[in-house]
């Protein structure tokens, strides 16, 4: 069962969950994080870009930087809206088909997987009866 | 202030982009020296065409054709082919310059290179770096989706990079102040040293090094570095 501590109608997350599983893997994002250029080559590897009218958001190196490189970037003053964030960028604007493609050799569907689980972690999961 | 810029601060800076260059790929062999536990594993319908023996089969002209056309070059030559010239341009021209050659002849005796550019030369690759920084500079302000990415930060890692360029370029035609041109120079030369290891510039050793660790078919090795 996850743990989360309730207060009133926000559910605040469990903050020192969230860090091991940051701080598990913070050298390897951390590099990942620092290496990208933001050159947006990777753009036009993203089919839902492609389909999506070029939408920026939709730029796996934009995908990344907002939720992992956010998370890590805040780490103890993680809330829940931001997760609520990440959850709509891991799940909705990625399906992790593994077809992004960087230059310098980020992997970005490692990147996007560790946010679900993070996610995941804090019970935070995509309501696929919702309408998008 | 020149004495001190071109003696100690310059082995510093030196001293520096070495140990902080070692630091960083110890660092990446410690980190990925043990496989860890992924919460996403590859789907067995992916394959790994890398690392396996070639088929040769694979290097048909169809096939080259194919991978161009969905790899980077086929997204965006325009941009590829000016990254290409850009990344060869501040590779080689310190290196082949005369006057750095003369100056390392002088100081220990043996030049950087066996040959060197002619002045011209020099000068339209200085040229051709500078108009590659103002077309990323205008690409950042005027493409939608680099925009969207661009930082503060971004401007700062282009300034670095073009500093020593554009001073270097200033020092050779004279213009100005000698002496405080060669201090810019060298000051500049000496912030890219350092800041190199520690900031996005590292993606000149871990654009290789990457490339055996990430987990997707353009990976050079199996994706788990196993050497």
């Amino acid at each position: 069962m996850v743990k989360t501590i309730q207060t009133g109608n926000n559910k605040l997350p469990d903050t020192e969950k969230i860090l091991s599983i940051l701080n598990k893997n913070k050298k390897r994002m951390k590099m990942y994080l620092r290496i990208c250029a933001h050159c947006s080559l990777c753009a036009e590897s993203c089919f839902l870009y492609n389909t999506k009218n070029k939408d920026p958001v939709y730029m796996p190196s934009h995908k990344v930087i907002n939720s992992i490189g956010r998370l890590y970037k805040k780490k103890r003053k993680i809330d829940r809206n931001l997760l609520e964030e990440v959850k709509e960028i891991a799940w909705k604007r990625c399906v992790l088909c593994t077809r992004c493609y960087c230059p310098l050799g980020v992997d970005i569907p490692s990147m996007i997987s560790l946010a679900r689980t993070i996610c995941r972690s804090q019970n935070i999961l995509p309501e696929f009866h919702e309408q998008s | 202030m020149y004495e001190f810029i071109r003696g100690p601060m310059a082995w510093v800076s030196f001293l520096i982009f070495i140990s902080g260059s070692a630091y960083q790929i110890i660092g990446f062999f410690r980190n990925t020296s043990k496989q860890e536990e992924f919460a996403f594993s590859k789907p067995s319908y992916v394959q790994h065409t890398r690392g396996q023996p070639v088929n040769k089969k694979l290097l048909s002209f169809k096939d080259i054709k194919y991978s161009i056309k969905y790899s980077m070059i086929g997204f965006d030559p325009f941009f590829s082919v000016i990254t290409i010239i850009f990344h060869i341009c501040i590779l080689i021209l310190p290196f082949l310059l005369y006057e750095h050659n003369a100056i390392f002849e002088i100081l220990w005796g043996f030049p950087l290179s066996p040959f060197t550019l002619p002045e011209n030369v020099s000068d339209i690759l200085t040229f051709t770096i500078i108009a590659c920084i103002f077309y990323f500079i205008l690409r950042r302000i005027f493409i939608r989706r680099v925009r969207s990415i661009t930082t503060f930060y971004d401007y700062y890692i282009l300034f670095i990079v073009a500093a020593p360029f554009i001073t270097g370029f200033l020092l050779l035609h004279n213009i100005f102040s000698y002496k405080t041109i060669a201090i810019f120079h060298i000051l500049s030369v000496e912030l890219l040293f350092i800041s190199l290891p520690f900031s996005k510039l590292s993606h000149m050793f871990f654009f290789i090094l990457n490339r055996f660790y990430i987990r997707n078919e353009f990976s050079f090795g199996k994706g788990d570095r196993i050497w």
